[in-house]
């Protein structure tokens, strides 16, 4: 460094040369050194002067990135003082390769990014006397008239920096004279020493941060899982015991092991989707940043939204309807326990085949909408062939989930349970299913002609040869909008054990609780046109879809304004999954609220694809579905595990997480309505040359992302909590909360079997009155069911 | 903000006042019942009046009269929200045929009076940019000669005249591609293959409109369509 600044010295000395007998003319009295930097002064004497001896002090051996020093430029020697009058001492110019200089006072000013002496002529006449004083007047002091300066350098973020301090010293007498001296310096300064790291972790690539912390988290899993088995049983730790344990869970079709395998799938999806909400947060939160490119970015928010609803949101919602519908209904298992196991299997399978294009940095940039034409474009990656094999793989997984939960809940019910008696969640899962065994298949077929579209060039959708992208808009919300009462009406389900169970009463309306989750199951197929409503739909189809939209809101605020009479006259007792739940009322309604707007046609012509969709639907896929699920695991983990939770840390949990998510969440509102428009890996403030998203709101858009990290780590403390637990949690009775479903009669944790199939449990009803009699509605469909005696033969 | 569309103004208000209403009356209700109704775990001063038991399914806790109560007051809400969406349902893609639309005729018609006619524009998307096409119209209504550079893209502008009506027809080369006249409140999807519309009247924020240079707004594209996507954007000059 030292002999590139001596060369550097010497060259520019070269260069003064040069330059004093080309231009020599150059003016340093008394209003500045201007444009000399580092070629010195050139009006005191041709060469530098040895007897002036120019220093800067103030300066840090290596300086710290973005900080402010206060430099002390000053000069000795020379003429300087020897005149009559204290005025015209010398002056100087200092220049910076990196950083930023700034006056401190009058003395100094600016020039370009050089600093200088602020001098004012006050000798016009050329006599060395002031004419101020001439005139009889005070002394003028200006920036010529010091020896010494003060200056603000605010260092850069990284590098080195070299300053070149060129100096007068002059006599005084206004004028250049032969006697005038200067001289000239130059120093150069280390940067910070952590800069060049800096510098390697910003150029990392994404999608090696994102495949590394994959790695990471399975690893992380799998500890787990061999820590598991270790405390199971200390003295077996070895692989002769290990052999059969794992196969045992890699082959079982107990409904209870395929549903923690599911939250297991659940879970890791949902932190492998986190990590990636994580880097687009980064990537969102100044504008114009370039840590994500436009490439990368696209494919992180197709991944991220394709995890957290097929791998994620799906997955945890199975592994409780599989752990707990037979428990509810008092069944020894799902009627179809093979085909269970399936349904699971084509999950991880097909998750491999969704990530495959990640690890080769081309995984599908579609969106997890995947709007026609693009998925079938040459623009769209490669890796989106995959994205939508792996998918027609949950669409099988999922038809067969249908088929059996449907199949289990119609005919294995315990002795007294007729349809008005079953558990709300049973309901749910019921409901849910029925739309999704419907609806799915639907998408199944949009995503084979993708497929084919792709592989041996059929043309559903390539335009030019006459194909039709509105078919797979069509097919894809016919799909997706039930999808989302799918990945809901569970939570609902929850909502209403836990708040009947924690207020310690029946849940309010049981019976138009389960015609709400009925309606909203038949209204979800009528509503998806909402979707498209900027496609060119027309005036008839376009009102139609308001209203029906606007329905949802009437079964739904049925079932909101239910749970809260549940709590009426009753005794609620706090724990930590009546706090999910009431947290969940709040952030579900936002979240319902909030989309009453879209099928408000103008409205929409505005929000649609904004900010404001995204803070929708996240308050109702997080702030309902997942804290519904939050509230499924602190208020069923006693009956998986046998053991008790942490309150203290579920509370902790819920504080961190609740607040940090309405950080994340709430402020996107107002992005989406000003301007900031989704799936953009960059955004625009309003500058001078046109208006756009006012510039406060870079603030909100760092605020969002330091509340995602918050969000993001909380989560930890469940995954801690549940760890824990198994580990050492105190033992859980059979029934800890005082629910009455059946699966609260079973030991914590239940038995394999889960309940004996030949002496099932029988439910009672405390309205003995109305129990035995069908409605209208239940006659009708156990008339559709097969008679008693003709499944008897089929065995 | 400067969202330009009277009609989100209006129904905008109307919905934020409906939201409050409902959301504070479910809140407070909440509010209320967590906090009046609780106890402690182990209390045993409360009383099972619905009949709560392991294998018993518990009484009926129902009010036949509530529950239509909170059927048909959202649902009456629901119809009256419905009612004040129906009126502008069709303002950014009104039939330009119908001699009651507000905008009248087309204004190369000779029989249009051009206080009351509109102008046809044509928007072209592309892979990821736009293109305008101002066809006969003169450059105070509508110019499309300029561009400029937005974060180290060049991208083009769109010149329009305040208060005038412009009838734009979408299309697109390649994928599906949305203009949003982000200040009009105002998007649609440019299919291809397909050929829609949409109504723009353009409007400032500021009573001079910028003066001279006029008033500058982004255009962004909003269907999702490939890498450059968020850089595929115009700025719309809105000019007396």
């Amino acid at each position: 460094m030292k002999q590139n600044s001596l060369a550097r010295i010497l060259v520019l000395l070269i260069v003064l040369g040069l330059a004093l007998s080309v231009a020599p003319q150059a003016d340093s009295l008394p209003n500045g050194i201007i444009g000399q930097s580092e070629k010195g002064c050139t009006c005191h004497g041709a060469v530098p002067d040895a007897g002036v001896t120019p220093s800067i002090e103030g300066l840090p051996t290596t300086f710290n990135a973005s900080t402010t020093y206060t430099l002390t430029i000053s000069f000795s020697g020379g003429p300087s003082g020897q005149a009559a009058e204290p005025h015209n001492l010398g002056g100087f110019n200092l220049a910076t390769s990196s950083g930023i200089l700034e006056a401190v006072d009058d003395t100094v000013k600016i020039e370009g990014d050089q600093a200088t002496h602020n001098g004012i002529d006050d000798d016009l006449d050329g006599n060395g006397l002031q004419d101020a004083i001439e005139a009889g007047g005070e002394a003028i002091i200006s920036g010529n008239d010091y020896t010494s300066w003060l200056v603000n350098w605010t260092s850069p973020s990284s590098g080195s920096s070299t300053f070149t301090l060129a100096v007068n010293s002059v006599n005084g007498d206004g004028k250049a004279s032969a006697d005038d001296a200067w001289n000239l310096m130059s120093v150069t300064v280390a940067g910070p020493s952590t800069g060049a790291a800096v510098e390697e972790l910003q150029s990392a690539d994404p999608f090696v941060v994102l495949v590394t912390l994959i790695f990471v988290s399975g690893i992380l899993l799998a500890a787990v899982i061999l820590y598991t088995f270790y405390r199971v049983s200390p003295d077996g730790f070895n692989w002769e015991s290990f052999a059969p344990w794992i196969t045992e869970w890699l082959t079982s079709t107990d409904h209870k092991k395929v549903g923690t395998l599911y939250f297991l799938a659940g879970f890791f999806f949902l932190g492998v989707g986190g990590i990636m909400a994580m880097l687009i947060r980064i990537q969102l939160a100044v504008p114009g940043n370039d840590f994500l490119t436009q490439d990368q970015y696209n494919q992180f928010f197709t991944m991220h939204g394709t995890t957290m609803i097929f791998l994620a949101a799906m997955p945890l919602i199975n592994g409780f309807a599989n752990w707990l519908i037979p428990l509810q209904i008092g069944a020894h298992d799902l009627a179809l326990p093979r085909i269970n196991a399936m349904s699971f299997w084509l999950q991880p399978v097909g998750a491999i085949l969704i990530f495959t294009g990640v690890f080769s940095g081309q995984a599908a940039d579609t969106g997890w909408t995947g709007y026609a034409p693009y998925i079938v474009s040459e623009t769209a990656h490669s890796g989106t062939t995959m994205w939508v094999a792996g998918q027609i793989m949950l669409v099988a997984s999922s038809t067969l989930t249908g088929i059996n939960f449907l199949t289990t809940i119609c005919s294995m019910r315990a002795p007294g349970m007729g349809w008005m008696q079953m558990p709300l969640f049973t309901w749910s899962i019921f409901v849910a299913n029925l739309m999704l065994f419907i609806s799915i298949p639907a998408w199944g077929v949009g995503l084979i002609q993708v497929y084919l579209d792709r592989t041996i060039g059929t043309a559903f959708y390539h335009v030019a040869s006459g194909g039709d992208p509105l078919l797979w808009s069509h097919l894809f919300w016919y799909f997706g909008h039930p999808e989302v009462y799918v990945v809901i009406l569970p939570a609902f389900g929850v909502i209403s054990e836990v708040l009947s169970t924690s207020a310690r009463r029946s849940v309010f309306g049981y019976r138009s609780m389960v015609y709400a989750m009925a309606g909203i199951g038949i209204v979800a197929f009528i509503v998806y046109g909402h979707h498209m409503f900027t496609s060119g739909m027309s005036p008839t189809l376009r009102f139609v879809t308001m209203l029906s939209t606007m329905l949802v809101a009437v079964p739904t605020g049925i079932k909101i304004f239910n749970w809260l009479k549940t709590m009426h006259k009753g005794s609620l007792v706090y724990r930590t999954h009546t706090l999910w739940a009431l947290g969940f009322l709040v952030t579900f309604t936002l979240g319902g609220i909030s989309g009453m707007f879209f099928p408000s046609l103008a409205m929409d012509t505005h929000l649609h694809e904004t900010y404001f969709v995204v803070a929708h639907f996240h308050y109702v896929f997080v702030g309902g579905t997942v804290f519904g699920m939050f509230a499924a695991v602190y208020y069923w983990f006693p009956k998986m595990s046998g053991r008790m939770m942490d309150e203290k840390w579920g509370l902790l949990h819920f504080l961190t997480a609740f607040v940090s998510y309405n950080g994340i969440f709430w402020p996107m509102h107002k992005l989406g309505v000003l301007g900031m428009a989704r799936r953009h890996h960059t955004w625009f403030i309003t500058t001078d040359d046109y208006t756009n998203i006012p510039a406060e709101m870079a603030s909100w858009n760092m605020f969002i992302t330091v509340s995602a990290f918050i969000f993001f780590f909380s989560n930890f403390i469940l995954v801690g909590n549940m760890v824990k637990t198994i580990v050492s949690g105190e033992k859980a009775p059979a029934d800890p909360w005082g629910g009455w479903s059946f699966e609260w009669m079973t030991s914590s944790p239940p038995p394999t079997p889960s309940f004996d199939p030949h002496n099932p449990p029988v439910l009672h009803d405390a309205n003995e009155h109305v129990a035995t009699e069908p409605t209208i509605f239940g006659q009708w469909f156990e008339s559709l069911m097969m008679p008693e005696d003709e499944t008897e033969g089929i065995h | 903000m400067g969202i330009a569309s009277a009609a989100f103004e209006s129904l905008w208000n109307e919905y934020v006042l409906w939201s409050a209403l409902v959301g504070g009356f479910t809140f407070i209700w909440m509010a209320h019942h967590s906090l009046t109704y609780r106890s402690k775990d182990g209390d045993d001063d409360w009383v099972d009046v619905d009949g709560i038991e392991v294998g018993v399914f518990p009484k009926h806790n129902d009010n036949i009269t509530l529950e239509l109560a909170w059927t048909i007051i959202p649902f009456i809400l629901i119809v009256y929200l419905t009612w004040i969406s129906w009126g502008p349902i069709n303002d950014v893609w009104a039939d330009p045929s119908d001699p009651a639309s507000q905008y009248g005729l087309d204004c190369t018609d000779p029989a249009a009076d051009s206080n009351k006619c509109h102008h046809v524009i044509d928007i072209t998307a592309q892979q990821w940019f736009w293109s305008f096409d101002c066809g006969e119209l003169g450059p105070s209504l509508c110019d499309s000669s300029q561009y400029q550079d937005l974060n180290g893209t060049t991208v083009p502008v769109l010149s329009l005249k305040e208060g005038e009506f412009y009838l734009a027809n979408l299309t697109s080369l390649d994928v599906t591609h949305a203009p949003w006249f982000v200040e009009f409140g105002v998007k649609e999807d440019a299919v291809p293959g397909l050929d829609t519309q949409v109504w723009i009247i353009p409007t400032c924020e500021q009573a001079d409109c910028g003066g001279e240079e006029g008033e500058s707004t982004l255009l962004l594209c909003t269907e999702y369509c490939g890498d450059d996507h968020a850089y595929m954007a115009a700025i719309v000059n809105v000019h007396k």
